[in-house]
């Protein structure tokens, strides 16, 4: 089992912008860790701070 | 083509064929579907977890259950008091290691804004046989507008782990019918 | 240490040492990690077996604490450090970054693990997994769960540095294999989990000994961010071994790289989020974070896991009629090697892992449809169908090729390895299926004693329930049986199985040996064949398009179905 699939002539046409963004590991660390910080967390902690204090009617 | 061990060709952002385009179509189309229900659920459904949304000290919490049940108290169940409050009010209900304070004796049909918290760790609150369940956070007044379907005499099983005595936390919701029973 | 490699007789690929032994010592403590977390599951379920109630209501909490913290933290976690260093190293034909730090990294887990286990058997973590603060452990146990983390943290660091090395040192060409594009996927999701745990542990920590106060609603909130990411850990993984284990079991080929690798994109972004499953019922969040969070986004971490739903098994499908078993419309699976315990293991992996736990996952994390699962044994009852029957199945089965390939020794009692599969598969369908069935009579989940016995008003559960709870002990048991060959099969393989020394080249055959090493799959072709189907709706991959209608089916109903459940309860909210 070879581990290249087929051979193709180097800079013969140019990386998909989308192909790029998939292939760079820490640009799609740092987006997951943001997301879920913001969005998760960071959400999720001002809703519990923001909570007012019981009227207890 | 290749398979998923080997390095794929040099350039392989191409577009898929129909049939995997339809599946990922037909899937989405289902996402939006799952993701729509929940709001409308919101607006026509009768069950939603949203209500009244407090912190309050677990002592001061105590202290507004029993000055409600003191208000309500019609009797007392196996050492717990019994209440029977009117259709609109504010219900109090604490869990504490181990037992649900007060038992509750509400109307069939009629409304209440029943509060939960805890007096000291998480407890759960399941509505046996109903199966409503809610976490019961010590520091937080959860409260949620409940209707009672129908009559009968339920249970308050503590479905969240508290310590040795979890199992023994059962608490009391007797429902009496629209007809007889106001308090 | 040795910096040598050896050439992989299978692939031809640089097995390096250092990475080779980094593989093994991970595996090994995973499968001590699975064999103390499979004695405790059998106590357990002996126990919530009311007929048998094994052990008493303080030992009960506290080896149900040790089943989850064995299972769900060192059993996994161990063998996905493994698959790191194995999709990182040996798959990109490279050596391992900094392994000296990758060995501190092992001992720090490790020691982690046994402070962890000591603090548990000795009583002084009577808390279960999640630990919920008021409840309070003895320091020691955080400490031995951060020290675990952190080499677990340690451990991803690793990993990338050896997916850098190996594109500096050009072992490869131009983008990382798809498997090891999953890898990375679960190790970028490993970082967000390890990251959230050291936010809520070390405080946790600080105020078991008196210093400082954690909010119990933040600590929920924190905890789960750990709790069910690492979950998501399990599902980047398990999907990464599937397409493994396909190539090597059937010469599954990639129907198209762009489609399966953004859905791990879609994980990536998104599947963590759906930590707020365990909080849609909590006071401190309100319903917009609820919805949005729950559902990864709009769902589009579920149409990720859809699309592997769908390319796992078309790339199946896809190899094998390219290798000519292409009549009707599901030669390509009646053909396929039941009798290697890798194929067989994958494929029980999805069925399980889709129609059971991804399905009640789903429905059960609609922010309502929570109301009448939280807290319930329908929840075990959906992540045992995930993470058993789904990710450690779907491990077991790569096992039956880490052993050859890279333990180098024959699979010792291979007739009992052959089996294994199903009877683990059957056993966990039966349990995970009556656990939720179980849970939507009512029974509480993490409970002891559910006849209330000693409680001051009486419960009485459907007489159903009882038979429920047997018929879940047995499937249990069958579990425990398949679990127990497995680790019985694995051990004595890598410490007395027979050795296998091949040249590059050099043939696998005798006995001990699963199909695809004795008969592998031929590589793929160069060009498309011609005799491929093509028309219709299912294009290459008819069978398989039929299966995810059928999939698509039972999501629906099995979705609307708890709606109309929902709306007969109390009206609430």
């Amino acid at each position: 089992m070879t581990d290249r699939a087929s051979p193709s002539p180097p800079g013969e046409e140019e990386i998909p912008a989308g192909q790029r963004f998939f292939d760079n590991f820490f640009l799609l660390l740092v987006l997951g860790i943001v997301i879920m910080v913001v969005s998760f967390t960071g959400w999720g902690l001002v809703e519990i701070l923001s909570l007012k204090p019981a009227p207890l009617p | 083509m290749n398979n998923a061990l080997q390095s794929p060709p040099r350039i392989w952002w191409k577009p898929a064929e129909p049939a995997e385009k339809l599946w990922v179509r037909l899937a989405f189309g289902w996402c939006i579907v799952l993701f729509a229900m929940m709001p409308l659920w919101h607006l026509k459904g009768g069950q939603n977890p949203s209500g009244l949304r407090y912190r309050v000290d677990p002592k001061a919490y105590m202290a507004r259950t029993q000055e409600f049940i003191k208000t309500y108290k019609v009797g007392e169940d196996h050492g717990i008091p019994v209440v029977a409050p009117p259709p609109g009010s504010d219900v109090y209900l604490i869990g504490l290691q181990w037992q649900w304070q007060p038992v509750l004796k509400l109307q069939q049909g009629a409304s209440y804004m029943l509060h939960l918290s805890s007096y000291d760790v998480n407890h759960g609150f399941n509505l046996y046989p109903f199966n409503v369940n809610f976490q019961v956070v010590p520091g937080y007044d959860y409260g949620l507008k409940v209707t009672p379907t129908e009559a009968g005499d339920f249970r308050i099983i503590c479905n969240e782990f508290c310590g040795i005595g979890h199992h023994v936390m059962v608490g009391r919701v007797i429902v009496t019918p629209p007809e007889g029973g106001a308090p | 240490m040795n910096a040598g490699f050896r050439i992989c007789p299978a692939t031809g690929r640089k097995i390096y040492a250092d990475a080779e032994s980094l593989i093994r010592a991970n595996a090994v403590a995973a499968t001590v990690s699975l064999l103390v977390g499979g004695i405790a599951a059998i106590l357990v379920l002996l126990t919530r077996w009311q007929a048998v109630h094994l052990l008493d209501a303080v030992w009960f909490y506290r080896i149900l604490t040790v089943h989850g913290i064995s299972m769900l933290i060192f059993f996994i976690i161990f063998f996905e450090v493994a698959v790191l260093y194995f999709a990182g190293a040996v798959l990109l034909n490279s050596r391992l970054f900094a392994p000296k730090v990758a060995w501190a990294a092992f001992v720090l887990m490790v020691a982690g693990a046994l402070l962890t286990e000591a603090m548990m058997w000795t009583g002084r973590a009577d808390v279960l997994l999640s630990s919920y603060v008021p409840l309070r452990a003895d320091p020691l146990y955080y400490l031995g769960i951060i020290l675990f983390a952190v080499g677990a943290l340690i451990g991803c660091v690793v990993y990338f540095g050896t997916l850098v090395v190996a594109k500096r040192e050009r072992t490869y060409e131009g983008s990382t294999p798809l498997v090891v594009f999953g890898a990375t996927t679960a190790a970028i999701i490993a970082v967000i989990t390890l990251l959230h745990g050291a936010a809520i542990y070390v405080p946790t920590f600080f105020w078991s000994l008196g210093i400082g106060t954690v909010d119990p609603q933040v600590y929920r909130l924190i905890w789960w961010a750990l709790g069910h990411s690492s979950q998501q850990i399990n599902v980047a993984a398990m999907v990464s071994v599937w397409y493994l284990l396909g190539a090597l079991t059937v010469g599954s080929l990639v129907l198209n790289e762009k489609i399966s690798r953004a859905a791990f994109v879609l994980y990536i972004m998104f599947i963590s989020l759906a930590s707020a499953h365990h909080l849609l019922v909590d006071p401190g969040m309100g319903p917009a974070w609820k919805v949005w969070n729950t559902s990864y986004a709009m769902y589009l971490a579920v149409l990720a896991s859809m699309i592997h739903g769908f390319t796992v098994p078309a790339g199946m499908e896809l190899g094998m009629r390219v290798r000519g078993f292409s009549k009707g419309l599901f030669e390509w699976l009646k053909k396929a090697p039941w009798g290697d315990p890798g194929f067989s293991a994958m494929i029980f992996s999805i069925v399980v892992f889709g129609f059971v736990g991804g399905i009640t996952g789903v429905t059960f994390g609609t922010e309502q449809i929570n109301i009448i699962a939280h807290n319930t044994l329908r929840i075990p009852g959906h992540f045992h169908s995930t993470v058993v029957s789904g990710t450690a199945l779907a491990f077991m089965g790569a096992t039956y090729y880490v052993i050859p390939l890279i333990f180098r020794r024959r699979i010792a009692f291979y007739p009992l390895a052959r089996i294994q599969p199903y009877l683990f598969a059957l056993g966990m369908l039966i349990f995970s299926m009556a656990m939720t069935f179980a849970g939507s009579f009512g029974v509480p989940r993490r409970h002891w004693d559910i006849s209330f016995g000693q409680a001051p008003f009486d419960v009485q559960f459907n007489p159903a329930v009882d038979a429920i709870l047997g018929v879940m002990a047995v499937g249990g048991l069958l579990a425990a049986v398949g679990g127990g060959i497995y680790i019985l099969v694995t051990v004595w393989s890598v410490f007395f199985g027979e050795r296998l020394d091949l040249a590059p080249g050099q043939a696998f055959t005798g006995h001990g040996l699963p199909a695809g090493l004795l008969n592998p799959p031929p590589a793929p072709p160069a060009e498309e064949p011609a005799h491929l189907p093509h028309a219709g709706f299912g294009g290459r991959t008819p069978g398989t398009m039929v299966l995810v209608m059928v999939f698509l089916l039972a999501f629906v109903v099995y979705y609307f179905v708890n709606w109309k459940l929902l709306s007969f309860v109390w009206k609430v909210g």
